[in-house]
């Protein structure tokens, strides 16, 4: 197995962190729930992604074919109009393998894209449970009077906001869903709307028909996402909505748009807008083929966008998803450069002090994964800040690779709130 | 064109045999590997990630039935080829018979 699979073992750590912490703070079992929601396989998906771009990779191949087949039939051998008639078709028959070419690389750049969406996620999640580890460890030894109890209601607000943290990466998961959405259905739409005007009638056809076969699946999809859905809801402890994920938005509007620059390089995009989210994607090609595209969403406060260029039969790629809701910010991305260099990573940061008590807390989060030796590591920081000052801090640490799983550097230090006195962990 | 034709029915023939013997099963093995590699349960996409498990099916069957169809339009284009050749052996033949 590649790389992703690790983000089954990050998740499972990440699910047992974050209910261990529930147990002594509430909110962290609905970070758990969350976690539950957005546990997938980004090693499956990636390796479907793989599958589409070889085969867009053999469609350019068979049209390259194709023209040759023809031009090696001598003009001795053949010459009259029909030869001519046949040559356009054939050309045209070119131009929608073309088509085809693009879409089959939007699919499939979209779905590694996910991947490492839910792959971020992961890094996230099992930074996010590691804090809450730690937090929870805190919050014990306050419930036992070790800090002192009043403590206690401090770290879990700290996890409460712990819980909106996730919730907003869950919504930004979420988008990513939406935006591969968009590759995946406006970009057959769109394909198939490319082709008609290339000279194949049953392009729509084939639209209207895949829709209708799709539809089935799709259906199916649902309600076992629905049903396991149910099934995490039954398993958590506590009652919350399901954020972010569930239901599609209602669709609001479609807009299609498809020009040609002066290089020659077809640009297609489509918008759709739903009720609060919007996404954009776009793909580019141009006299020497699939020449890149973008995909662009927002969803709620949170934006994300992916972007991919392709030259001399080398894709170079890159997703983003950041947002911000408060005091808190988050950040996931991938890039996969030409020089074949991948980095994925997620963070968050996030302060706030209540203004009316004086006490506040800071929360840090980063994870990143290092392709080069199938390395990953999280570390979480957190703060307890009172009017102003640093109360405490704590920090935790877990990396793992292909041998296993290492809880690295984890400690906590907790000291008197004395003035200038300001501990500083790396 | 000059309006002079020229023609070869057997290596047109050829021709057409590439469309349907060469060219068409390359189309049909790029479909097959999209039905065997690229079938992604709805699980997979995770729960959160529903949008993108409810779109796919409908993305992974219109290329199937695109490339069905461009697999039969080169059936049809070695039919209408052969028809060509035929056509043209058999004006030879009428000449052939007249000269």
């Amino acid at each position: 197995m590649g790389p992703l699979a690790a983000a089954d073992t990050m998740m499972t750590v990440a699910e047992s962190e974050a209910f261990a912490a529930g147990l002594v703070l509430q909110p962290a079992m609905m970070v758990n729930f969350q976690f539950k929601l957005s546990t997938g396989s980004p090693a499956n998906i990636d390796k479907a992604g793989q599958a589409w771009r070889d085969v867009a990779q053999q469609l350019q191949q068979i049209g390259l074919e194709l023209r040759q087949a023809v031009a090696r039939v001598s003009r001795d051998a053949w010459s009259a109009d029909d030869r001519t008639a046949y040559e356009q078709k054939v050309e045209q028959f070119c131009a929608q393998l073309n088509v085809m070419h693009a879409f089959c690389m939007a699919v499939g750049v979209a779905l590694t894209a996910f991947a490492y969406a839910l792959f971020s996620y992961a890094v996230f999640a099992v930074g996010m449970g590691g804090f809450l580890g730690a937090l929870a460890a805190v919050a014990a030894a306050a419930l036992a009077s070790v800090f002192g109890a009043e403590l206690y209601p401090a770290c879990e607000a700290i996890a409460a906001t712990c819980l909106t943290i996730t919730t907003a990466a869950t919504a930004i998961l979420a988008a990513a869903a939406q935006l591969a959405a968009v590759a995946f259905q406006g970009g057959a739409l769109l394909s198939a709307v490319t082709e008609h005007f290339r000279g194949n009638d049953a392009a729509l056809g084939d639209f209207v028909q895949a829709e209708a076969t799709g539809s089935a699946a799709a259906l199916a999809n649902l309600s076992q996402n629905a049903l396991n859905a149910g099934l995490a809801y039954a398993n958590r402890s506590g009652g919350i909505k399901v954020p972010g994920g569930g239901k599609g938005s209602p669709l609001r509007s479609v807009d299609l748009d498809a020009d040609r620059d002066k290089d020659h390089t077809w640009n297609v995009g489509g918008g759709v807008t739903g009720k609060n989210w919007e996404a954009g994607a776009h793909v580019k090609w141009g006299d020497d083929g699939f020449a890149g595209g973008d995909v662009k969403g927002k969803y709620g406060e949170f934006g994300g966008e992916a972007g991919w260029d392709h030259n001399r039969g080398e894709d170079g790629y890159s997703v983003e998803v950041e947002g911000g809701k408060g005091d808190a910010g988050v950040t996931a991305g991938y890039q996969h450069g030409r020089d074949g260099k991948d980095t994925a990573s997620g963070g968050l940061a996030y302060s706030h002090e209540n203004q009316k008590t004086g006490h506040g807390g800071t929360i840090g989060v980063d994870g990143k994964y290092t392709f080069d030796d199938d390395s990953w590591e999280a570390t979480g920081k957190g703060g307890y800040t009172y009017q102003g000052g640093e109360a405490a801090t704590g920090s935790y640490g877990v990396e793992g690779d292909d041998k296993g799983v290492q809880q690295k550097g984890s400690f906590e230090s907790w000291v008197p709130q004395t003035g200038d006195q300001t501990p500083e962990n790396e | 064109m000059s309006g002079e034709i020229r023609f070869n029915p057997a290596r047109i023939r050829k021709h057409a045999d590439e469309l349907t013997k060469d060219i068409a099963p390359k189309i049909e093995k790029a479909r097959k590997q999209l039905n065997d590699d690229a079938m992604i349960e709805g699980g997979d996409f995770s729960i959160t990630g529903n949008p993108a498990s409810m779109a796919y099916p409908g993305a992974l069957q219109f290329v199937l039935e695109d490339l069905g169809t461009h697999e039969r339009m080169l059936g049809e284009y070695a039919t209408n080829v052969v028809a060509s050749a035929n056509l043209y052996q058999a004006a030879e033949e009428h000449s052939t018979v007249q000269s």
